[in-house]
């Protein structure tokens, strides 16, 4: 399979190179998400070492102080955004929410960064934008701007590293002025023979059994119909089989998984200038998987989206909009095939109160198996308080409210479903400070954030009075936590230099105990909930050359809700660093880079009892042209 | 001088030992290890989570001591669902479900001794005749079958293949029944032959079984899942004859105890713990004990002892376990901390 596809691609490589002309392909940063200009307040973060990871575990692990349950390396992986649990983030694709409607939550290590574009985050509640989910925070997943351009472009990237890892992929670009395409497919395969020495284990072990191989395709299409409308076409389809990493202390191979992924969408955009403009998306998303070969899970999902935006005088502007989406889903735990129909309105309103004043109202009401979700506002302001030549000091804060509709197996599962959930619903406030520092080549960012979310409803999983487990509106958490970034870039004797800091304190807090006379879960921290987290890098480049270090640290974790130090996951502290070289030519370009991650070959999880690789080296070769 | 000086190590352990002796009653000889006197508790886990301990209790002091095992073996875990125990002698033999392995520690110290990794999905564990005798499951497709272990070579000899679902084993007149949880029957295994050589047919999902004050063999069959058709069965280990079913109309738990005196039969189901008079056995229409404290009342105990009743709760998975202790009449003593999903208890 792997040596087909490689050959495949270097036939395809050879074919285009024949025809291309010499325009380099290089990244034109346009955010243009309709969605950022109503979150003045909000905490948005755009990702960007897409180039460096495998999937958006791995880039978004390493760029936030998103926390990912791992149950081992290409494994399945969890989010806890902010202290929360893996169903409350939303993950959004090209506005279309594509968190399973039958777990509710999205495994990242089914997300393959070669095939992604505009990666970004926003912090805290998002449900006024975004809809259900979005009580920890959002991910955004989005295309770049169409550049209509006369270009034939070809990257071509390889790569191989420890544990047979083994990456090919090429993306290809061709666009005049008025259409653009865009190809982009990759073959993936991950032996994961690492060696480890768990505590639990006493003695050196080699992983086996937990093997990953994934390929995809993404085709987009854009086409420029006139000066203001743009129709935008996009299919993704990945296909993932993984053999289930056991945990350390057992010996035989486990189950195996195999999902498929299809998506599709479809966007329209008129500008009509002065008038406004009119954005509508129309999508289908379809998760395939099959577990264990006898097990199949698959959910279809029709969405459709329509929002008409325009501006009220100089310092206004106004959004209305509404979406629809249908779940098809079926399972051995479901009694035949489920579907269900949600519809959202939503109303954005910006206004710029004095030149020192944004704020933005959000509302948004939704729909689901004939009933109302909670209503969702959301009110954020940025205060400008200094704007100087050099130096800007911005202040934000945000009030917002937000929730979850429970899943279809919260609802639906057979046995134990509980039809009468209600809704999570949390309220979130934050105050931000940003601060801005330019002064010739040398730049400072420095950006402080406290937080508050208040869940309530929180669904929890029990067994009932006869022992059938059964969800319901159980809990109450609390979150609050503190954000600080610093980031500094300069020029200095030819070289570039570029750090950062970064450090995340996160309490989130149970407040209710599993029934009346539990005391012991009150009050403690949720597990999988690292309270201290940080990461620091510095890149320096220098003509061809470029230099990186960067260290993450990860704080104890506990695994049970009653707190025991015993059965916590243990702080860790990775080291990685990169170096590169770039070999540019008339009519290309090559870049060959070697990257080595966890330098201390130190042994840590993410999940009791699940190894994560140690020293490991991967060389990435990339060739443009 | 290093001989010396172990020696005299040697020399001053004995006299702390002579000195601890001659203070003792006569009675009360010195425990052989710090876990020779005292309950166990077998916390089984979440499943894939290899996170299943043995906790010591301390009925005197009232201490807790969780994950004895990694306490005594440099943090090294049990592994994978820590199904249950038996302890013959100087030595405890643990199945552990999910981890395929049969883990044999000092029973006293619970230093590790040795590993039997070749089983599969294994459950209960039993001593006869100086060899050992290990259900398993097998596979959740394949027939279930008895590991005929030789305890001093540490090797399976010869396995007895039963019907799906092998789970508890126990030996009563000479012979050694072992339910078969995913049927309705029970096999009878002649030790002599190595094969079955009768089948019994019980209710639905056979769990475990004990003998009462007349050495009949009880055993209690859960009931199909998600339905209320839980029932206790008499069975007469001369004739292998069911002698007497009760239909408990409640789906119960796998697990079965009887009280110090061996006629009283407990079982659990919900949040409430039953009981049946072996002398009398009829149908309970209410509960012995509700745990109303308890959010999932996981597994129980009887300590020999003192009769005291031993309730866990495995408060669903979400943190650690609580045991909940009743005096014989059901009154409420008081509780403790257990490790994660507490299933079952051994009293020493």
């Amino acid at each position: 399979m792997r040596y087909a596809f490689i050959i495949g691609l270097t036939f395809l490589s050879i074919a285009t190179k024949a025809q291309s002309d010499t325009v380099y392909l290089k990244e034109v940063k346009v955010y243009g998400l309709p969605l950022s200009r109503y979150t003045p307040g909000g905490k948005i973060q755009h990702i960007s070492g897409r180039d460096q990871s495998t999937t958006l575990t791995d880039l978004l692990g390493s760029e936030s102080p998103l926390y990912f349950k791992t149950y081992g390396n290409g494994q399945l992986a969890t989010v806890a955004f902010r202290g929360t649990s893996a169903s409350h983030t939303a993950v959004l694709w090209n506005g279309i929410n594509v968190n399973s409607p039958t777990l509710g939550q999205t495994d990242f290590s089914l997300w393959p960064s070669f095939l992604l574009e505009e990666v970004s985050l926003q912090y805290g509640a998002g449900s006024a934008l975004y809809g259900t989910d979005a009580l920890g925070g959002s991910v955004l997943l989005n295309q770049s701007l169409p550049q209509f351009k006369k270009e034939k472009k070809i990257l071509f990237r390889q790569e191989a590293g420890s544990f047979g890892h083994w990456l090919s992929g090429i993306q290809a670009v061709y666009g005049n002025e008025r259409v653009e395409s865009r190809t982009k497919l990759f073959y993936r395969s991950l032996k994961n023979d690492f060696t480890y020495t768990s505590p639990k284990v006493g003695v050196k072990k080699t992983q086996r059994d937990a093997s990953v191989e994934s390929y995809g395709i993404d085709q987009q299409l854009h086409w420029k119909i006139s000066e203001r409308q743009l129709l935008s076409a996009e299919g993704m389809y990945t296909y993932n089989f993984r053999e289930i990493q056991q945990p350390v202390t057992n010996n035989d191979p486990g189950e195996v998984i195999k999902d498929r992924n299809t998506r599709f969408s479809l966007s329209y955009t008129d500008d009509f200038r002065r008038g406004g403009s009119l954005f509508a998306t129309a999508g289908f998303i379809q998760n395939d998987q099959l577990y264990n070969r006898n097990a199949a899970t698959r959910s279809d999902q029709l969405a459709a989206l329509i929002q008409y935006d325009r501006d009220i005088g100089k310092r206004s502007s106004l959004r209305v909009g509404s979406n629809w989406t249908k779940y098809f889903a079926r399972s051995n735990g479901f009694d035949g095939r489920l579907r269900e129909d949600r519809y959202d309105i939503f109303l954005s309103v910006r206004h710029r109160i004095k030149n020192w004043w944004l704020s933005s109202l959000n509302l948004r009401e939704a729909l689901y198996a004939k009933q109302f979700a909670p209503f969702a506002p959301s009110w954020g302001n940025e205060f400008t308080a200094m704007d100087k030549m050099d130096w800007k000091v911005l202040l934000k804060t945000q009030l917002a409210r937000a929730y979850r509709v429970p899943t279809l197996n919260d609802r639906f599962w057979v046995p134990g479903g509980n039809p009468e959930l209600k809704s999570e619903t949390g309220i979130n406030a934050e105050i931000g400070a940003e601060v801005h520092l330019q002064k010739n080549n040398h730049k400072v960012n420095f950006e402080l954030n406290h937080h508050r979310l208040w869940v309530d409803q929180w669904i929890i999983w029990l067994p009932n009075l006869n022992g059938l487990w059964t969800p319901s509106n159980l809990s109450t958490v609390h979150v609050r936590g503190i954000e600080a970034n610093l980031r500094e870039e300069f020029t200095m004797n030819r070289f570039m230099v570029r750090m950062g800091a970064s450090y995340a304190y996160t309490r989130s807090i149970n407040q209710r105990g599993l029934n009346e006379t539990d005391v012991v879960t009150i009050g403690k921290q949720l597990p999988y909930a690292p309270i201290n987290s940080g990461s620091a890098f510095s890149k320096i480049e220098r003509k061809l050359w470029s230099l990186e270090l960067q260290v993450n640290y990860t704080g104890l974790r506990y695994t049970t809700l009653d707190n025991e130090n015993y059965q916590a996951l243990k702080a860790y502290t990775l080291l990685g660093t990169s170096a590169g070289k770039r070999f540019v030519s008339q009519h290309s370009e090559m870049s060959l880079r070697l990257t080595m991650n966890n330098l201390f070959n130190i042994y840590y999880e993410n999940i009791e009892n699940r190894a994560m690789p140690g020293r490991n080296i991967t060389t990435i070769l990339t060739i443009k042209f | 001088m290093k001989e010396v000086k172990s020696n005299f190590l040697q020399f001053y352990f004995l006299f702390i030992l002579i000195v601890a002796l001659a203070s003792c009653n006569k009675d009360d000889p010195k425990p052989k290890g710090e876990f020779s006197t005292g309950i166990l508790v077998i916390n089984e886990g979440s499943f894939k989570k290899a996170d299943g301990t043995i906790g010591f209790f301390d009925p005197n002091s009232l201490e807790v001591k969780q994950d004895i095992f990694g306490l005594k073996n440099n943090g090294k875990a049990l592994g994978d669902i820590v199904q249950s125990m038996f302890i013959d002698g100087d030595l405890a033999y643990i199945p552990v479900n999910n981890s395929n392995t049969l883990e044999v520690v000092n029973s006293n110290s619970f230093v590790a001794e040795y590993t039997l990794a070749d089983v599969k999905l294994p459950r209960y564990f039993t001593v006869f005749k100086g060899k050992g005798y290990l259900t398993e499951w097998v596979s959740l497709t394949d027939l279930g079958r008895v590991s005929v272990i030789n305890l001093i070579e540490r090797k399976v000899e010869t396995t007895i293949t039963t019907d799906f679902g092998a789970e508890n084993i126990i030996e009563a007149n000479g012979n050694l029944y072992v339910s078969n949880n995913f049927t309705h029957t029970i096999s009878v295994i002649n030790p002599t032959d190595n094969k079955v050589s009768a089948t019994i047919e019980v209710g639905s999902s056979p769990g475990e079984f004990v003998l009462d004050e007349d050495n009949k063999l009880w055993v209690i069959c859960g009931g199909d899942f998600g339905f209320d058709n839980a029932s206790l069965h008499r069975i007469d280990p001369a004739t292998n004859k069911v002698e007497k079913s009760l239909e408990l109309a409640v789906n119960t738990s796998s697990h079965l105890v009887v009280n110090k005196a061996k006629d009283q039969l407990l079982f659990i189901s919900g949040k409430n713990v039953y009981r049946v008079s072996t002398k009398n056995p009829e149908i309970p229409v209410s509960a012995f004990i509700t745990a109303s404290d308890a959010i999932q009342v996981y597994g129980i105990g009887v300590d020999p002892q003192t009769d005291i009743i031993y309730v866990a709760d495995a408060k669903g998975f979400q943190g650690n376990g609580t045991i909940f202790r009743y005096k014989s009449d059901g009154v409420a003593i008081d509780n403790f901390v257990a490790g994660k999903g507490p299933n079952g208890f051994i009293f020493r």
